[in-house]
């Protein structure tokens, strides 16, 4: 990749034509901005690394607000200034726009479907200059262009993710560790039967399987592609990795993922799944995980990466049984919800609540950060015990 | 009786019927064809339907002896193949010294008397070509899976000491499978496969019939139905065929004649190993079985 300096070398012209529209933004809420300042923001915005966003917004605010009282109309402008540049529509430039509309049955979320007008591409040059990276790592998945998808897809190809690692019941040579009897009479051999050498041996670490469920209901839409991609990238990478796919029946989609191109794996998933976009039925999906497949994939101190929005369609209360029942099940249950992610967001849906109090962990999965985060989190949480409740009756 | 004896499916069928064990054709033909084509079978299904039993009886039929390795996690190769018996050559070495005639022990401690055979090289190695069962392979590592895929070419295990052994006919091999994980396609490719499903209702009381003679026709009929009514219903658990056979066994210890809702309510784990099961049928489905139980 080129490094973002060059390119912006290369498109300065277009940068400026992208950030004088923030200027625009900020006097159409009927703050007073003059030329001088707008020559001064580009000046300002050449000094700081514009893959930070808050430092790109503290210069911008520095050189644009001169009265307290503008600051929020200012932080109106930048937001909508931002929106711009992910690709929105100006008209719904402070909202991030839902799909609604429904997928026909054997269809994967369309990637270049939506939007794609004058706006995005006159913004791809501001985003291309600004470290594509950087920026697409704190925005949310449903926000994003079909370009700003694949480049994440392929950014997510390249992480190294392990759900930690376990003791195998297998043992190796160490120089630290318990004797190994047998191995140090068989050194002895050479000595004439005396111990001479005393070997150690200690137990060989291993990964620990990993069990994806993913939610590919309507609701679900704008991350389905994404965390199918993912999936795709952490099979491919190295062996135990289970998925499935549930929204009002569970499929299991693991040899599909074994496909060593992403089209060919995703597309053999989107012919073997039949209740795309469809209602939820999460504790009807766990269920039958549970009595069906629990026994063949948990087994080993399996991590279990459940991706939903909790948004449960059928009855709470088996949802509930369910979710416990998995989690005990499962060396540690983490929910992975793309709505965690959003500003303000309290699982309070009677399906979200249930789940919420039986995973081991509930954590964004709207953002690349997001996903980061559970990287680390799966990295440290991998060793020791795993965690065991009370059973409340 | 030598590989081969058996020159079709019936005889195969009748062979294991002597022994005792119901099987279906499509069974008997995968065994008939692994055993003439010197290929191992990989028997896969739910606990509890016969598949450590095939190899018992086949051993039986044959009058072969059965070595058998139970899999599981950790199983190396000092457990599965073979080991130097190191305390006895130290005790050699030390013999030898007072003797005074240490270096004739420098060879002599490598010799086949100091080697511990574990069941796939005595399978090996053993000149009336026994049975072997790899049972719940499933539960070893992929480490010992990919041990086995060259075992299993080949037929021949490699002691760096002491030279190779070959199997001078290659025994018959029976390798089962409970699901636990997905044993690698490359080991399955090198078998032939048979999923052993639940048997049919009629099959099953063959198999009560053939395995408890003494059993009255009326509670035979019973069990069963109870049995495949069982395994409709929505459980963690299904009970497999050895429930159905150790049920039968138990209601005959109580003596009883018939199924009643008693008898079934009293002997419920014998079928079921799992509280929620247990829970579950004593409260949504005891009176569709006992009704089960009387049509029968």
């Amino acid at each position: 990749m080129p490094s973002a300096k060059a390119v912006a070398a290369a498109d300065a012209s277009h940068v400026a034509a992208n950030l004088l529209a923030l200027p625009r933004l900020v006097r159409m809420r009927g703050v007073a901005v003059d030329a001088e300042q707008s020559r001064l923001l580009l000046r300002a915005l050449a000094e700081i690394d514009l893959a930070r966003q808050d430092d790109m917004r503290a210069a911008a605010r520095a050189v644009l607000v001169r009265h307290p009282g503008d600051v929020p109309r200012f932080e109106d402008a930048f937001d909508a200034f931002i929106a711009l540049l992910r690709g929105a529509r100006p008209s719904s430039a402070n909202a991030v726009s839902r799909h609604t509309s429904r997928m026909p049955a054997n269809e994967l979320p369309a990637l270049a479907s939506e939007r794609g007008g004058g706006a995005v591409r006159a913004s791809r040059n501001v985003r291309v200059a600004a470290s594509p990276l950087e920026i697409l790592r704190r925005v949310d998945f449903a926000a994003m262009t079909a370009e700003e998808r694949a480049a994440t897809a392929r950014f997510l190809a390249t992480l190294e993710w392990s759900p930690g690692l376990r003791r195998s019941r297998r043992f190796e040579r160490a120089t630290r560790g318990v004797l190994d009897a047998r191995a140090t009479l068989a050194r002895s051999r050479k000595w004439m039967g005396e111990p001479l050498e005393l070997v150690k041996r200690t137990p060989r670490q291993k990964r620990r399987p990993l069990v994806l469920l993913l939610d590919v209901s309507g609701s679900m839409d704008p991350y389905t592609r994404l965390l199918l991609q993912l999936t795709h990238a952490l099979a491919r990478g190295w062996g135990r990795v289970e998925a499935f796919t549930f929204g009002t029946r569970l499929t299991r989609v693991t040899r599909h993922m074994r496909h060593r191109r992403a089209d060919h794996a995703l597309t053999g998933v989107a012919h073997a799944v039949a209740d795309w976009s469809g209602g939820t039925r999460i504790g009807e999906g766990l269920h039958e995980f549970n009595r069906r497949w629990s026994r063949r994939v948990l087994g080993r101190g399996a991590v279990v990466l459940l991706c939903t929005d909790g948004w449960e369609r059928g009855d709470v209360a088996s949802l509930a049984a369910e979710a416990r029942a998995l989690q005990r099940a499962s060396y540690r249950l983490v929910w992975l919800n793309p709505l965690a992610g959003t500003r303000g967001y309290a699982p309070e849906g009677a399906g979200a609540k249930a789940l919420a109090a039986a995973v081991d962990d509930h954590l964004p999965a709207n953002t690349l950060d997001g996903l980061a985060a559970i990287a680390t989190l799966l990295a440290k949480a991998g060793r020791g015990r795993p965690v065991r409740r009370q059973l409340r009756t | 009786m030598a590989r081969g004896a058996w020159s079709s499916p019936d005889d195969v069928l009748a062979a294991l019927e002597s022994e005792r064990y119901v099987a279906d054709r499509s069974l008997a033909v995968t065994l008939f064809l692994a055993l003439r084509l010197g290929k191992p079978l990989f028997l896969e299904g739910e606990a509890g339907v016969g598949k450590t039993e095939v190899a018992k009886v086949l051993s039986a039929s044959r009058g072969q002896r059965l070595i058998r390795l139970q899999c599981y996690e950790g199983l190396d190769l000092a457990a599965a193949v073979y080991e130097w018996d190191h305390a006895r050559q130290i005790l050699e070495i030390r013999l030898a010294e007072a003797e005074g005639r240490a270096a004739a022990a420098r060879t002599r401690i490598y010799s086949e008397e100091f080697l511990i055979k574990r069941p796939l090289l005595e399978a090996i190695a053993s000149v009336d070509t026994p049975v072997l069962l790899i049972d719940e392979v499933d539960r070893a590592d992929e480490e010992f899976e990919a041990y086995l895929l060259e075992l299993l070419s080949d037929f021949q295990v490699s002691v760096p000491e002491l030279g190779t052994f070959k199997a001078k006919t290659p025994p018959p091999v029976i390798i089962t499978s409970n699901r636990t994980r997905e044993v690698h396609d490359a080991l399955k490719r090198r078998c032939f496969y048979h999923w052993i499903d639940y048997p049919t209702a009629e099959r099953e009381l063959a198999i009560v019939h053939a395995r408890m003679p003494d059993i009255s026709a009326r509670l035979a009929r019973s069990v069963v139905a109870v049995v495949q009514a069982l395994r409709g219903d929505d459980l963690f658990k299904r009970p497999g065929v050895a429930e159905t056979l150790d049920w039968a066994m138990a209601l005959g210890a109580l003596g009883a004649v018939e199924l009643d809702l008693g008898a079934i309510d009293s002997t419920l784990g014998v079928l079921l190993k799992y509280e929620d099961d247990v829970r579950h049928v004593r409260e949504a489905t005891l009176p569709a079985l006992v009704e089960a139980a009387a049509r029968a």
